[in-house]
């Protein structure tokens, strides 16, 4: 598990985190959201041992990861701006790789191949942007690290590679337990994917929750009352937003879905039907007050 | 979950040889020819009928220490740590590295040692080639080849931890690279611009240098220090039935090796102090100029001084039309406020990669800086220790070389009524203060040094340039009357020609011969030793019966119209060194002589007159045919 504890990073007297506190359970994975400057990336410097924190804890099933090699050896990561020698082949950063992760497996390496497809003895500085990300994502997977700490992951790879991309990592947490962080300033990108989003803004976690945690509790209704009928009040129901178009009211309703239905019934509506919240309406009708914070993830 | 950790990557050392091998293999290669080079040179200088010896394997070892490997280690090791370091000046490069399962002490030694490694691959490798060419021709020097390998090593580590110590405390490569070179410079530049600034408001000062300011500039101070002597003749030999002289070596010598030792301390405390910085550095110090902000207003300063100095002497040279050979204080001070305000605002901007740096938050530097430097400058121009009109007793004084534009003359041991003179004749010339000016129809150029040697072996140096007006020779206390006083004395006349017992011995006299028309001079043989003699009576018989017209100190080393010859002659002091001799136009010191070289020469000049009845007479007797005049 990854606990991140009060932590606080500064600087030239900004605050870049203000006392960020997260927890990431083995074999989740964790969406950390935010819009850009929210302190995200510095959050990621510090999960990797990068950056050193002035206060707070930043720890890997209770150990510390600053300088620690025992730590770091279970964790692989693509930053935003991946890092390679400026002459160096893949071959050349897979012999690194190879050389530093003791669990690196040539033989995911070379299954991977396949995946990827791109020639090893590749100059990597003439593949394309995203040909260089999937390099990345080529190596961080063949080092069969317990923990993927992901920063922007996917931007500069095309549609049919994001999602050959997402199967690699969820076939590995659903296979191997891997935990998986990923950190986005866009919420659509990753509601497939995470089981656990965190919201960042200012430097602190303003939100984190369990995505099934966040569905369960929420579902939007429509509803169809007789004609004639006096509209019931819906004692009971946690109505977060009701319109009208018509004759059908569209409610957003704080309940599981199945209890919810059963609770309008109660009023015997002409018509209800339970409709799956996107996690974007979630967000929207969730944080009230953190409108801002959420308009900017939405975008 | 213990965590085990190395001090040493080995997949990280291996990428480090491997990904810049064109760069070592290149300098290796470089050694390679140097080797070859050096070793032909020796064996071509002796000519293929001579085998060459340990000594002449020695001397290539000896002489490579003070330059070969102080250059060469110097730029691998720009070339070399800028390269492995690089990594640390981008984001993407420390979050790569320091994400890596390895520790920053593991990455700090790792990236050392590779360092280091090809830092020294290029000289092992001319060492070794050389070593094995010297074994093939039988003249393997063990001593000169151990030296030699202790100095690549030891050298290197020195270059090595100058080179470590600016990546650290910087955040970008051209930061790096910069403050790299600088540094070894920076002191000995610091040096010379001080000693070029303190000397310009003292009349008379000229040349002084801090040594000390040497020894903290690497390069500077190994070359400057370590001196490699040899000893040799010339062997009859027969060679194909004939007697050849061969020149051979009978000795090398390495002199002040221990300075090498010395650095290779400095390098280890630089290296355990890089080591310290590495630690404490902050991944996030990447892409600024000055890693560390404590350290920021250390190198501002330090480097907006020089730079500061530096200008204000530029200005001054720019701006300064008079031509004065002293400053001006009052206009120093004016450029030494303008430099100094610009050279720490350039120096801001640099550090803070920034043009906004003219707020209230960098004011206060920009005026202690200024505040400061004017001080100086006014302190400087006081001239607190009074150096200017002081001399040295003459108790304290070995010799005095005095050199003039017409000649060099030399007081030693016996001459202490005619060094007490010039002694106090220098101290007239000092008070009397700057007389230097724009050239003109009404004024002549005079310079006049001394060298003062002391008994305790340093030497104290003045240096006069000044205008001379015809109209002030008669007045009594004007510095005219004093120089035309001083250059017509007798003994002092005498001494300009050489004469009247001095310890100099004749090296050389030729005679020019006045064509009698403005065309000058056609040029005669040197006299032979006895006829120098000769001329050397003939011309203090000349002086005794004051034959010889007064010395025109407005037209001294001119041409004179009225002579019938020019003589030039070339005279020599007996040294104590090694090396063959030394001409330095006066400005080689005379202990430095006496102490390196086996002579030290000093060149005079006499014109001859109808007057001079004597010497022109033995010009005839030898068969000069002088012009009528």
């Amino acid at each position: 598990m990854i606990e991140v504890n009060n932590l606080v990073k500064t600087f030239d007297g900004f605050r870049a985190l203000d006392g960020v506190t997260l927890k990431v359970e083995n074999g989740s994975v964790y969406g950390l959201m935010g819009p850009n400057g929210a302190g995200k990336s510095t959050l990621i410097r510090h999960l990797l041992g990068v950056y050193r924190q002035d206060e707070g804890d930043v720890v890997y099933d209770g150990e510390k990861v600053w300088e620690n090699v025992a730590v770091k050896s279970r964790i692989a990561s693509i930053p935003d701006d991946w890092f390679y020698f400026g002459q160096a082949t893949v071959k050349d950063m897979c012999d690194i790789y190879k050389g530093m992760y003791k669990t690196f497996s040539i033989e995911r390496f070379k299954a991977l191949k396949d995946a990827f497809n791109i020639e090893e003895n590749k100059t990597i500085k003439y593949l394309s942007k995203g040909m260089q990300k999937q390099v990345a994502f080529w190596l961080a997977l063949s080092t069969m690290s317990d923990y993927l700490i992901l920063d922007e992951p996917v931007d500069g790879l095309d549609p049919v590679m994001r999602r050959r991309v997402w199967s690699l990592i969820m076939d590995d947490v659903s296979s191997r337990g891997t935990t998986v962080l990923v950190s986005s300033h866009n919420l659509r990108e990753l509601e497939d994917v995470c089981d656990h989003v965190g919201i960042m803004n200012h430097g602190k976690v303003v939100l984190e929750r369990s995505l099934s945690e966040l569905q369960d509790n929420m579902v939007k209704l429509q509803v169809v009352f007789k004609e004639g009928e006096e509209e019931p009040t819906m004692d009971g129901i946690e109505v977060l937003h009701d319109s009208l178009t018509g004759r059908v009211h569209t409610m957003i309703v704080r309940m599981c879905p199945e209890s919810a239905v059963k609770a309008v019934k109660k009023y015997d509506p002409m018509l209800v039907e339970a409709i799956p919240l996107t996690l974007e309406e979630i967000f929207v009708y969730e944080m009230g007050g953190l409108e801002n914070e959420i308009k900017n993830i939405l975008v | 979950m213990k965590s085990r950790t190395s001090l040493f990557s080995k997949t990280i050392f291996i990428k480090n040889l491997t990904r810049l091998w064109p760069v070592w293999a290149l300098f290796s290669l470089g050694g390679l020819i140097t080797a070859f080079a050096s070793h032909t040179s020796t064996f071509m200088r002796q000519g293929d009928f001579y085998a060459i010896t340990y000594l002449d394997a020695r001397s290539v070892y000896y002489n490579m220490i003070p330059v070969g490997i102080p250059i060469a280690s110097f730029i691998m090791s720009v070339v070399v740590f800028a390269n492995v370091f690089n990594y640390m000046y981008t984001t993407r490069g420390t979050v790569f590295f320091h994400s890596l399962p390895v520790t920053r002490n593991a990455l700090f030694v790792t990236n050392a040692v590779s360092s280091y490694v090809m830092v020294v691959i290029p000289q092992f490798v001319g060492w070794f080639v050389f070593t094995i060419l010297a074994i093939t021709k039988g003249a393997f020097d063990p001593k000169g080849a151990f030296t030699c390998l202790y100095a690549i090593l030891a050298i290197s580590l020195l270059m090595s931890g100058m080179s470590l110590i600016s990546a650290q405390l910087t955040g970008r490569t051209s930061s790096m690279v910069l403050l790299n070179i600088s540094s070894h410079f920076f002191f000995s530049v610091t040096g010379a611009v001080i000693a070029t600034f303190y000397s310009g408001f003292l009349y008379g000062i000229r040349g002084e240098t801090f040594p000390a300011f040497n020894y903290l500039s690497p390069i500077v101070g190994l070359m400057g220090n370590i001196k490699v002597s040899e000893r040799s003749d010339y062997a009859p030999t027969i060679v194909n039935g004939e007697t050849v002289d061969i020149y051979r070596i009978l000795d090398v010598t390495i002199e002040n090796l221990s300075l090498v030792g010395v650095y290779l301390i400095v390098a280890i405390v630089l290296i355990l102090v890089s080591y310290f910085l590495y630690k404490a550095r902050s991944s996030e110090s990447a892409t600024e100029v000055v890693a560390f902000k404590g350290v920021r207003p250390i190198l501002l300063y330090s480097y907006a001084v020089v730079a500061a100095i530096a200008g204000a002497i530029i200005l001054n040279s720019m701006l300064d039309y008079a031509y004065n050979s002293t400053y001006s204080p009052v206009r120093m001070v004016f450029f030494i406020i303008f430099t100094s305000l610009i050279a720490y605002y350039v120096g801001k901007m640099i550090i803070e990669r920034s043009i906004r740096v003219f707020t209230k938050k960098t004011m206060p530097g920009a005026i202690i800086i200024t505040v400061l430097m004017v001080a100086l400058t006014i302190v400087l121009a006081s001239d607190p220790t009074h150096k200017v009109t002081s001399v040295p007793d003459v108790e304290d004084v070995d010799s005095i070389i005095i050199a003039t534009s017409s000649g060099e003359f030399f007081l030693e041991e016996g001459d202490e009524e005619l060094m007490q003179y010039v002694i106090s004749t220098q101290k007239k010339i000092a008070e009397l203060g700057d007389h230097y000016e724009s050239f003109g129809e009404n004024n002549w150029y005079f310079s006049i040094s001394f060298y003062y040697n002391l008994k305790n072996g340093k030497t104290e140096t003045r240096s006069y340039d000044m205008s001379l007006y015809k109209q002030y020779l008669t007045d009594h206390d004007s510095l005219e009357s004093l120089l035309d006083e001083f250059v017509n004395t007798e003994p002092v006349v005498e001494k300009i020609y050489h004469l009247n017992g001095n310890k100099l011995k004749n090296d050389c006299l030729s005679v020019a011969i006045s064509t009698g028309s403005e065309e000058g001079y056609y040029y005669g043989d040197n006299l032979e030793k006895g006829d120098v003699e000769k001329f050397r009576s003939a011309l203090l018989k000349d002086i005794r019966e004051k034959k010889t017209p007064r010395i025109d100190i407005f037209s001294m080393g001119d041409y004179n119209e009225e002579a019938l010859a020019t003589c030039d002659f070339m005279d020599y002091i007996e040294g104590d060194g090694d090396s063959d001799y030394v001409y330095t136009g006066g400005k080689m010191l005379l202990n430095a002589a006496v102490n390196s070289y086996r002579q030290h020469y000093f060149w005079g000049r006499v014109d001859v007159v109808p007057e001079m009845t004597n010497t022109v007479n033995l010009l005839k007797e030898l068969g000069y045919k002088l012009p009528e005049k």
